[in-house]
C-alpha cells in the first residue's frame, strides 16, 4: 500500500511540477539566489576563522621567566601547554630572545642591546574560538602568571578582542542573513505552490470528491516544494562553485600579506550537502504553508 | 439495529435490502445570501438497493440534497444520516473515508482533462492506496463494462459527451460504491447517449447499489423500478414508490420547465 501511495504521490507531484510554469521557475531561481548568498557568506565566514587563527598567532602572549636553567624553564612551558585555551607554548632561550630583540630594533638601538642578559621566555599562542572572550583570555593570563617561575606576562589582548568582536559580528550577521534568506525562500516557494494549487484547484476538488485524504492532496504539492528548494540549493552551489573558481585567487591575494599566505577554501562537502538539504527543507515548509492554507479554506 | 422500510421493488427484478442507507430528519439548508431556504423540513428515508429519482424544477433543492449527501455542504438544521453515520459529526478524515464508499456523477462529468480515460478512473482507487495491479485490473474491468475498453489511453477530452459521462460513471462504479449519487447525469447528452447512461445506472442498481438521481430527464423519470421523489421550493411534495402512484409524464415535464405540477 505504501508503494502504491508513493507512486501516486510521485505521479501527481510530477504533474504539479509540470503545471508550475513561470512561478516555479521564479521560485527555483529565488531559492538558488538566496542559498547562493547564504553559502557565499558562509564561505567567507569559514575563511575568516582561518584568518582569525592567523591573527591570534601574531598576537601571542609572552611569559618572561625568572628561572635558573633550561630544566625549570621547560617545566614552566610544559605547565603552560597543559592550560585550557592554549594552542601552543614555545620555549625561547635567552639567546633566541636577544636575537629576536635585535631583529626588531635598528641601528644604534640594536647595538645597545648587545650584551644584555635576557630572560627565558615562553611564547603562548591561545586558541581563538567564538567562545573566547576577553574574560577568558584575562583568566588565561592570570593562570600563566600563577605558574611557578613566571615573572611577568605580556599579552596584547586588545587585538584579540577586536578579532573576537569581528567574528561575533560576522556570526550575528550570518545568522540574520540565514533567517532572512530562509524566510524569503519559504515565502517564494509558498507562493509558487499557492499558484500551483490555484491552477490545480479543480483537480484537487475532484480528488477530494472521490475521497482523497488531506495527506493525499498535500503530498504531491509538498514534493514539488521540496524539489523547488532542493533545485534552488543545487543551482546555488553550482553558482558558488563558479564564483569560487573565478574569485578565490583574487580574495587569497587580498587577504594574504603580513599574515602570510591565506588560501581561500570552499566549505567542506558535508556543509555543502547540508545547504541542499536546507533548501529542500525550506521548500517543504513553504509548500506546507500553502497547502495547509488551501485545505483550511476548503474545509 | 437499522430500521426497516417497505420494499418498493415487488417484481423481483432488483434486489432491495430493507436496511436504510440514507435518512434525513427535518433537514433545512439556508445559504447565507439566499432569500429562502434551499431545503425546508425535508424528511426522507432511502433503503439499501433502491433506485430513487429526485425530480423537480430548477431551484427545487435536488442538487442541494445531493451535496448534503456527499458532504459538500452541511445541513443548516436537522440531521442527515448516511449508512448510519450522522454527517454533521464527521471529521475531515471521516468525510474522505465515507466519500470512498459513494460514487458521484455530475452533469459536467468533472473529469481531469489532461489525464487519460484510464487515469481518470484510476484516481478513485489511487486515493484509497490500492496496489497498482489491483487498480489496473479493476479499471480495465469497469471500462469494459461501460464500453470504453478501446479508449483506455485516450485523453478524456478527446471523447464525446456521452463517452465522458460513461468515464465519470466508471470512476464512480470502480470503487463498488454502496451509494451512487447522480446530479443531472444526462443533462448534457442527446437521447441516445442518455439511454446508454440510464442503462449503466440501472445495471449498477441491479447489482445492489443504491442509486439516487437528480434529474429533469423524462426518460429517467419514466424508467421502471424506481421511486420518484419530487421536490419543489425545497420541500418534498411527492414521494411515489416504484410502480406506485406516479406523477404523469406531462406534469413531470411541467416541473422540468418550471411550471407548477
Amino acid at each position: 500500500m505504501m508503494l502504491a501511495v508513493s507512486s501516486s504521490v510521485l505521479k501527481h507531484g510530477l504533474r504539479s511540477l509540470r503545471s508550475g510554469g513561470l512561478p516555479l521557475f521564479f521560485a527555483v531561481l529565488m531559492s538558488a539566489l538566496g542559498l547562493f548568498s547564504m553559502t557565499a557568506f558562509g564561505t567567507l565566514l569559514w575563511n575568516f576563522r582561518t584568518l582569525a587563527a592567523a591573527v591570534s598567532e601574531s598576537v601571542s602572549a609572552v611569559a618572561f621567566l625568572d628561572v635558573d636553567g633550561a630544566a625549570a624553564a621547560e617545566e614552566a612551558r610544559a605547565t603552560m601547554q597543559l592550560l585550557p585555551g592554549v594552542e601552543r607554548a614555545t620555549l625561547m632561550t635567552p639567546e633566541e630572545v636577544l636575537a629576536r630583540a635585535r631583529r626588531g630594533l635598528r641601528g644604534g638601538a640594536a647595538k645597545d642591546v648587545a650584551g644584555l642578559q635576557m630572560p627565558w621566555v615562553v611564547e603562548v599562542i591561545p586558541r581563538v574560538t567564538l567562545e573566547d572572550s576577553a574574560a577568558a583570555r584575562t583568566a588565561l593570563v592570570t593562570a600563566i602568571e600563577g605558574i611557578a617561575g613566571v615573572d611577568e606576562v605580556a599579552h596584547p589582548g586588545g587585538e584579540l578582542s577586536r578579532v573576537d568582536a569581528l567574528l561575533r559580528l560576522m556570526y550575528g550577521a550570518g545568522a540574520f542573513l540565514a533567517v532572512l534568506i530562509a524566510l524569503v525562500v519559504v515565502v517564494v516557494v509558498s507562493n509558487a505552490v499557492r499558484l500551483m494549487v490555484l491552477v490545480r484547484r479543480d483537480e484537487i476538488a475532484i480528488q477530494k470528491l472521490v475521497g482523497a485524504s488531506d495527506a493525499f492532496v498535500a503530498a504531491p504539492l509538498m514534493l514539488s516544494g521540496i524539489v523547488q528548494g532542493t533545485l534552488g540549493g543545487v543551482l546555488g552551489l553550482v553558482a558558488l562553485g563558479i564564483a569560487h573558481s573565478s574569485l578565490a585567487h583574487v580574495v587569497s591575494v587580498a587577504l594574504s600579506g603580513a599574515l602570510g599566505t591565506i588560501a581561500f577554501v570552499p566549505l567542506p562537502p558535508l556543509m555543502l550537502f547540508l545547504v541542499v538539504v536546507a533548501g529542500g527543507g525550506l521548500g517543504a515548509v513553504g509548500a506546507a504553508l500553502s497547502v495547509w492554507r488551501h485545505l483550511r479554506e476548503g474545509s | 439495529m437499522a430500521p426497516k422500510v417497505a420494499n418498493f421493488f415487488q417484481d423481483g427484478a432488483a434486489p432491495c435490502d430493507t436496511a436504510l442507507v440514507i435518512e434525513l430528519f427535518h433537514v433545512a439548508k439556508v445559504y447565507p445570501d439566499a432569500e429562502r431556504s434551499a431545503l425546508h423540513d425535508v424528511n426522507l428515508s432511502i433503503a439499501k438497493g433502491e433506485f430513487v429519482v429526485l425530480a423537480g424544477p430548477s431551484g427545487a433543492g435536488k442538487s442541494t440534497l445531493l451535496r448534503l449527501l456527499f458532504c459538500a455542504e452541511q445541513a443548516s438544521s436537522g440531521q442527515v444520516h448516511l449508512m448510519g453515520k450522522n454527517l454533521a459529526r464527521l471529521t475531515r478524515s471521516d468525510v474522505a473515508r465515507i466519500r470512498r464508499t459513494i460514487g458521484v456523477v455530475f452533469q459536467d462529468f468533472k473529469l481531469l482533462p489532461e489525464l487519460t480515460v484510464f487515469d481518470n478512473v484510476a484516481l478513485a482507487l489511487e486515493v484509497q492506496g490500492r496496489r497498482r495491479d489491483d487498480i489496473t485490473r479493476r479499471v480495465l474491468s469497469v471500462l469494459k463494462e461501460v464500453g470504453l475498453a478501446h479508449k483506455t489511453h485516450q485523453p478524456a477530452t478527446a471523447l464525446s459527451g456521452g463517452e465522458q459521462q460513461r468515464v465519470a460513471i466508471a470512476r464512480a462504479l470502480v470503487v463498488e460504491p454502496a451509494v451512487l449519487l447522480c446530479d443531472e447525469p444526462t443533462g448534457n447528452l442527446d437521447a441516445e447517449r442518455a439511454q446508454e447512461v440510464l442503462e449503466l445506472l440501472m445495471t449498477a442498481h441491479v447489482r445492489g447499489t443504491t442509486v439516487i438521481v437528480a434529474t429533469h430527464d423524462p426518460a429517467l423519470l419514466a424508467a421502471g423500478r424506481r421511486r420518484v421523489v419530487v421536490l419543489e421550493g425545497g420541500r418534498v411534495v411527492h414521494d411515489a414508490p416504484a410502480f406506485g402512484e406516479l406523477p404523469s409524464l406531462r406534469s413531470l415535464r411541467d416541473l422540468r420547465d418550471g411550471r407548477a405540477a
